[in-house]
């Protein structure tokens, strides 16, 4: 009653004081650490006690002290070398790997175990995975039809690269936000790949909706879930909670979700050339310098080669008519959108090399590039002109868009307008050649369906003029867009004007008369190389009169296109990538309603951050990130540290990983939290390897899992404190790939396409893919094709989560699923027996008993007790009469194989 | 505000490691494991009407004009322009408006009540003095996925928990050897795919679990071994291998007993599977041999259902068969769609109702029958309807809902609700009330915010309750 009644008088109140009870001051100092930069603290005293190895188990030793409580007794070797194989790898130590260790007396031991981990390459593909929980990683846009999202799985394989290379996290979370505008970006050291630009793809790996019939209020439903991934997976907070009104329990305000929206309104998607672009933008720039230098040259020799036929052949007249200038006829309420056709008139938006570094502005020397081509040409009008140098282009091994969007036709060759509001909608294109255009309406590319078909045109200028081409979009009138151009085939194109007018523009074209002083002027024009505004009409005749290939004049420019052409990478493969934009702030939507905009929100991080605004002309994501990552942000260095933490120990220090705000926990250790923040930056400086391996050799880390006084479990019963190792139950990735790791079946062979889930009938549904091989193809997980709707039940049914949102915390359910999984599960009996094969061929002659030492050691890292292999010999004289008493039979021994697989010792770690 | 963790907080603690696809109630568990009686079921807040829930999901939008909503202004303006009849008209998901569609199905008044039900449904207009129907729905999508994610889980997006994941985190279930939330898969799943059943951010337990209609029934109930002592024999290794290394950790003794848990369920659902103790007559009622395969496969479907809630599980959803016939998404060809639709689901429909009272289990099983919205009253091109999501019929029958009664009312030309409107929410908060929810709150703390079914929305339908 009461509730309802706030709600109707607030329903009264004018938006911007619905928020009254708001306490921006209140909520930040009822917690004020989280918005403050950690400060280091002193190391607890432990009095001489010799436990820790490490000033970190100082701080866990002190509370347990405070507590009462002791540290458990340090684990067996066994135990400790099983769980930082899996902590590290995702896979199982091998039983060589065990007795190596094992053997190894020297006091370094553990720390070369782990050296060898972490330079595995298998490191980055279980901490990959781990990441790609936080960005909702699919490679389907879910919702009706579960439509391809294009080369997503590129962004995995960079994770994986990028954390098997140590990127300091700072740099990598830069490149999540802004790796499309670093200055240097990361180079692959083997390809000349841009690997930075790759991290924007996360962007667009959420779900996306086709045919939504109100486009702007999907579009709103997007940014929604990308700023609650960025809030939560860099930052701990639940900024999207502020999307409808100031946040309810924490210092974030709803203009701060607006101010980060304009981050995301900012920029668009795009299908990037990530390994031609950094070689092929060096090419460019040589290009271009070449053609500077030779443009001169060129040009004299061209008027030399010319002169005397001038002289001769043209007409002795006093005045010539002679092709004129285009010239726009003055329309009452046109708007310019975007005019190419001057430079510096608007943004120069593109994407690759195939339009230049900028506008190709009027009268511009255009130098033939083949010999049989005429040697020189005048540009008579600016426009964004494709240049056909590039046209060789290729892009390889890609998967093309869902629907009609058609990334692969616009990518490395794009010219894109500014970010701009639509009026009428009454869109004009003044072009010429065979354009691909995408009108990015709210940024809907999901085009496929009965409504949005309008956002793609093919329009077609043939000869040598541009016209006006028509574009509707009436439909969208007062959304924001931008304009993609990019040219069909080979055909040329040239991108002059985008204009909104009710009706279309007229073009005059009239010819001009000019003198034969005029032409001289031109003539000279040309022998400098530089052609006055004045004299183009005039200088473009004498051109096309002259008829001079560029075999006779252009010297060694040929030669020397020919060798940059060998520079430049032609065939690239496509990732998905943000496209930065111009800058746009984000209208407040009251009650978040997109039909009721208010005021727009300066781009910015929360203003609780105290950091400046970001109102860049371009996205400002480069601030954004450089904010973000600033030592002194409070949070970026503690949220981190704090997942490595988690996926070590089983739970935080701050259990909710993904909120530190006042809904989300406290931290149990908030001085070693801050302790371990200014390590990371300061010591490891952002290395995420050697920071995680220093909590493994922590004696925290080190503990067993039973504690040193059962007291203690029940003082402490969720162990908060850590007077103990938890048990943990192994993801379910880690599940199946250890299930590969021992049968034998294990295929270590690294990163590629997605190899299609297996699906068996209970994954079923509009727009479900063809199902892949049971085993995977002997792949590890992070390899299986994850498609939104058709997920594959052995990995729902040990927690994996949905990809709709940030989820640093999987659930870990215990329940009879599993055990009916382990038990039936048609790949999990299969490997069974491919095990049992392996045991069979290989201990040929051995024992019953050593055959099952060797498979605790491979599936426990551990020798068989008296009990337990009194019990397995047991179950196999039970068993071998139903297999016509053969000891040597495959089923019984896929039986025994099949059992271990289901132990809890197999899935759990101690 | 009440906070179901503390609420339920003994059975929060143990469903971590007791409930499960199984939906294993702990009370299974603790017997098992000789503990105190905790009680199966998390408690009611107030007394409840309804045990259990029937969730007959009409999925493409059944025509409210064609069904429960009679508009004889249709009749008179057919073949209008509607732009001139009816007037300004909201956008549809395909913006191929044609001219006003007057319904090819006969309306009567039926039963006692008078209600007004066209010929689509012959049988189930025989049940009219039975049936609460609601003729003032909505919903705020137009496309199906997003108003099914919204019709289930008062969220239009991928993720959220649906309504039969909801009622199994607030009451638990009343079956030990099966799920608390089963969908019965006739075929089509619906568009969102198994999302519309999903757990979202409750834990996995509540998910939907997937039950064939026909075919293998639940996934990894079938043990690969050919011989079945075999599995019997590797059991009892694990077991007591598992139990020598378990050392008293919670966790891993749970682990334990979900084994012996899942070799009961390996039991249980064969023989809820096992049809032969049911009467030639319940069968033929049902129309489990009917010659239409649509017919055939929901009888399945219904008498499932009947048999899961007898066993006690809590929320039961059927999908709709699939007949090579576009569910009910008419946007063409309105008539063979909606006849061959209503064929499949009437006959089975009807004997559902007939055979849950017959047993007396009307009383405490709420029966709802819904599409995601409803269609607009004029054509889409020619002979189609395209989504309407401003106005749509359901009815709901059995535990706690008004017999007879006709509740709200769209305009004259069944376009949009312009009486007693309700929303999905109103729905969901009165589906919840009749379980015995308050559902201001049944919350879960999720992504910085207690989170309800209902969202910041809904109200009780009070008069809809009997």
């Amino acid at each position: 009653m009461r509730q309802s009644l706030l709600i109707l008088l607030l329903g009264l109140l004018p938006a911007g004081l619905a928020s009254a009870d708001f306490d921006f001051e209140g909520y930040k100092e009822r917690l004020p650490w989280i918005w403050e930069t950690p400060k280091r603290p002193a190391i607890p005293s432990v009095g001489g006690n010799s436990w820790p190895a490490d000033p970190i188990d100082n701080f866990i030793l002190a509370e347990l002290d405070k507590n009462k409580m002791a540290p458990a007794a340090p684990a067996g070797d066994r135990q400790w070398l099983r769980r930082v194989h899996f902590a590290v790898t995702g896979l199982p130590p091998t039983p060589e790997e065990s007795q190596v260790f094992l053997a190894d007396q020297s006091p370094d031991r553990k720390r070369s175990v782990l050296r060898k981990l972490f330079d595995s390459p298998h490191y980055g593909e279980r901490w990959a995975r781990h990441w790609m929980d936080l960005v909702r990683y699919a490679e389907s846009r879910g919702h009706e039809s579960d439509y391809l999202i294009a080369n997503a799985w590129q962004y995995r394989d960079y994770l994986v690269r990028a954390l098997n290379a140590d990127v300091p996290y700072d740099q990598f979370v830069t490149e999540h936000l802004a790796g499309d505008l670093m200055e240097k970006p990361r180079l692959n050291p083997e390809t000349g790949a841009n690997e930075s630009v790759l991290g924007t793809g996360w962007a667009f790996l959420g779900e996306e909706v086709h045919s939504p019939v109100d486009i702007r209020a999907d579009e709103c439903d997007r940014t929604d879930n990308k700023i609650d991934v960025v809030s939560k997976a860099f930052l701990g907070l639940t900024v999207a909670c502020a999307r409808c009104h100031d946040h309810k329990f924490d210092a974030i305000k709803q203009t701060d979700y607006y101010a980060l929206s304009g981050f995301i309104a900012s920029s668009s998607y795009r299908q990037v050339r990530f390994e031609s672009m950094e070689q092929n933008r060096a090419a460019l720039a040589k290009l271009d310098t070449l053609r500077a230098e030779l443009r001169p040259q060129i040009a004299k020799a061209f008027t030399e080669a010319a002169r005397e036929g001038f002289a001769t052949a043209l007409p002795k007249q006093d005045q010539y008519e002679i092709p004129g200038p285009l010239t726009l006829e003055p329309i009452e309420g046109l708007r310019v959108i975007a005019d190419y056709t001057r430079p510096g008139a608007t943004p120069w938006i593109a994407d690759g090399p195939s339009f230049g570094s900028g506008v190709s502005r009027a009268g511009e020397l255009i130098l033939g590039s083949s010999p049989g081509e005429p040697a020189l040409r005048i540009a008579p009008y600016g426009a964004a002109r494709r240049d056909p140098f590039w046209n060789g282009l290729k892009i390889v091994d890609s998967e093309n868009d869902s629907g009609s969007f058609d990334g692969q036709s616009r990518a490395g060759k794009m010219v894109r307008t500014p970010n701009f509001e639509l009026k009428s909608g009454k869109l004009h294109y003044l072009i010429r050649g065979e354009a691909n255009v995408y009108a990015g309406v709210s940024q809907h590319i999901m085009v496929t369906g009965p409504l949005h078909g309008a956002l793609i045109q093919k329009p077609k200028v043939e000869g040598d003029q541009p016209r006006w081409v028509s574009h509707d979009l009436s439909r969208y009138a007062g959304l924001r867009a931008h304009i993609e151009f990019g040219p069909q085939g080979d055909s040329p194109l040239e991108i002059l004007m985008v204009v909104e007018s009710d009706r279309q523009p007229q073009l005059l074209n009239a010819p001009v008369t000019v003198t034969r002083e005029d032409l001289s002027r031109a003539f000279k024009d040309l022998a400098d190389g530089e052609i006055e505004p004045a004299n183009i009409s005039a200088a473009r005749w004498l051109v096309d009169q002259a008829g001079i290939k560029a075999e006779q004049v252009s010297g060694d420019y040929l030669t020397r296109l020919e060798e940059l052409r060998k520079e430049v990478r032609w065939d690239s493969r496509l990732a998905v990538a943000w496209l930065d934009g111009t800058g746009v702030n984000e209208y407040t939507l009251d009650r978040g309603s997109a039909a009721k905009p208010l005021d727009p929100a300066i781009r910015r991080l929360p203003e609780a951050f105290g950091g400046p605004p970001i109102d860049a002309p371009n996205s400002g994501r480069g601030e954004l990130a450089r904010q973000i990552v600033s030592p002194d942000n409070p949070l970026t260095a503690r949220v981190m540290v704090n997942r490595i933490w988690h996926h070590l120990f089983g739970r935080g220090l701050v259990r909710t990983v993904d909120n530190f705000g006042w809904l989300g926990e406290r931290p149990s250790h908030p001085e070693l939290l801050d302790y371990l923040a200014r390590e990371f930056v300061e010591t490891h400086k952002w290395s995420v390897k050697s920071f995680t391996e220093r909590l493994l050799l922590t004696s925290t880390y080190g503990m067993a899992s039973e504690s040193s006084d059962p007291a203690f479990d029940q003082s402490d019963p969720d162990n908060v404190l850590l007077h103990r190792m938890p048990v943990r139950r192994l993801e379910a990735e880690a599940i199946h790939d250890a299930v590969l790791a021992i049968s034998g079946r294990l295929d270590p062979r690294m990163g590629g396409k997605p190899i299609m889930a297996h699906l068996d009938e209970f994954i079923v549904g509009r727009g479900r893919p063809g199902s892949g091989p049971l085993d995977g193809a002997g792949r590890r997980s992070i390899y299986t094709s994850v498609r939104r709707n058709f997920l594959p039940t052995l990995l729902l049914a040990f927690d994996f989560p949905t990809p709709f949102s940030t989820k640093g915390q999987r659930d870990v359910t215990n329940v009879p699923a599993q055990s009916l999984a382990l038990m039936n599960d048609k790949f999990i009996y299969e490997q069974s027996r491919v095990w049992a094969e392996r045991i069979l061929r290989e201990m040929k002659d051995a024992s019953p008993q050593q055959r099952l030492e060797s498979m605790f050691a491979s599936a426990f890292a551990r020798p068989p007790s008296d009990a337990e292999l009194s019990g397995c010999l047991e179950t196999l004289t039970q068993l071998m009469p139903l297999y016509g008493g053969n000891p040597q039979s495959p089923e019984l021994w896929q039986d025994l194989c099949h059992a271990c697989f289901s132990m809890n010792d197999f899935i759990y770690l101690r | 505000m009440i906070n179901p963790h503390s609420l339920f907080s003994r059975r929060e603690m143990l469903q971590r490691t007791s409930l499960g696809f199984g939906g294993l109630a702990m009370a299974a568990l603790m017997d098992q494991a000789g503990a105190s009686a905790v009680p199966v079921v998390g408690s009611p807040q107030f007394l409840p009407k309804a045990r259990n829930v029937i969730f007959l999901f009409m999925e493409g939008g059944v025509s409210q004009v064609d069904s429960f909503d009679y508009k004889p202004l249709l009749e008179k303006h057919h073949g209008e322009d509607p732009r001139t009849a009816i007037g300004k008209l909201e956008k549809t998901q395909f913006d191929n408006v044609g001219k006003v569609l007057k319904s090819p199905w006969t309306f009567k008044q039926r039963g006692e009540c008078g209600a007004w039900i066209s010929d689509l449904f012959p049988h189930i207009a025989g049940h009219a003095d039975e049936l609460c129907i609601v003729r003032s729905m909505t919903s705020r999508f137009p496309e199906h996925t997003s108003a099914n994610y919204f019709f289930h889980s008062g969220t239009g997006l991928q993720g959220r928990p649906s309504m039969g994941a909801w009622a199994s985190y607030g009451l638990g279930t009343d079956n030990h050897d099966l799920p608390g939330f089963v969908v019965i898969n006739g075929g089509r799943i619906p568009s969102g795919g198994l999302d519309c059943f999903s757990n979202g951010f409750l834990t996995a337990t509540h998910r939907g679990s997937l039950l064939n209609a026909t075919g293998t029934p639940i996934a990894n109930v079938r043990p690969n071994e050919r011989q079945t002592e075999v599995q019997a024999i590797k059991r009892a290794l694990i077991g007591r291998l598992n139990a020598s290394t378990a050392r008293g950790n919670d966790e891993l003794e749970s682990a334990i007993a979900n084994y012996e848990l899942a070799a009961r369920m390996q039991l249980a659902v064969p023989e809820l599977l096992d049809f032969s103790d049911e009467s030639e007559a319940t069968k033929k009622l049902y129309g489990i041999d009917d010659g239409h395969k649509g017919t055939a496969t929901y009888a399945r479907e219904c008498l499932l259902a009947r048999r899961l809630v007898e066993r006690g599980v809590r929320f039961v959803e059927l999908t709709i068969p699939d007949i090579g016939e576009d569910r009910w998404d008419a946007h063409g060809n309105l008539q063979k769609n909606h006849g061959n639709n209503a064929k499949s689901v009437d006959q089975p429909i009807s004997a559902l109702l007939t055979d849950l009272k017959a047993r007396g289990m009307l009383d405490d099983t709420l029966v709802l029958w819904s599409g995601e919205f409803g269609r607009t009253p004029f054509a889409q091109g020619g002979d189609g309807r395209d989504h309407n999501e401003f106005g749509f019929s359901l009815w709901m029958a059995g535990a706690g809902v008004k017999p007879g009664i006709t509740y709200g009312a769209t305009d004259d030309w069944g376009y949009k609700a312009v009486k007693n409107v309700l929303e999905v929410h109103d729905l969901h908060a009165t589906l919840l009330h009749l379980l015995g929810i308050d559902h201001e709150a049944l919350t879960y703390r999720f992504s910085g915010r207690d989170i309800r079914l209902t969202d910041v929305h809904g109200k009780v339908v009070r008069d809809l309750l009997a």
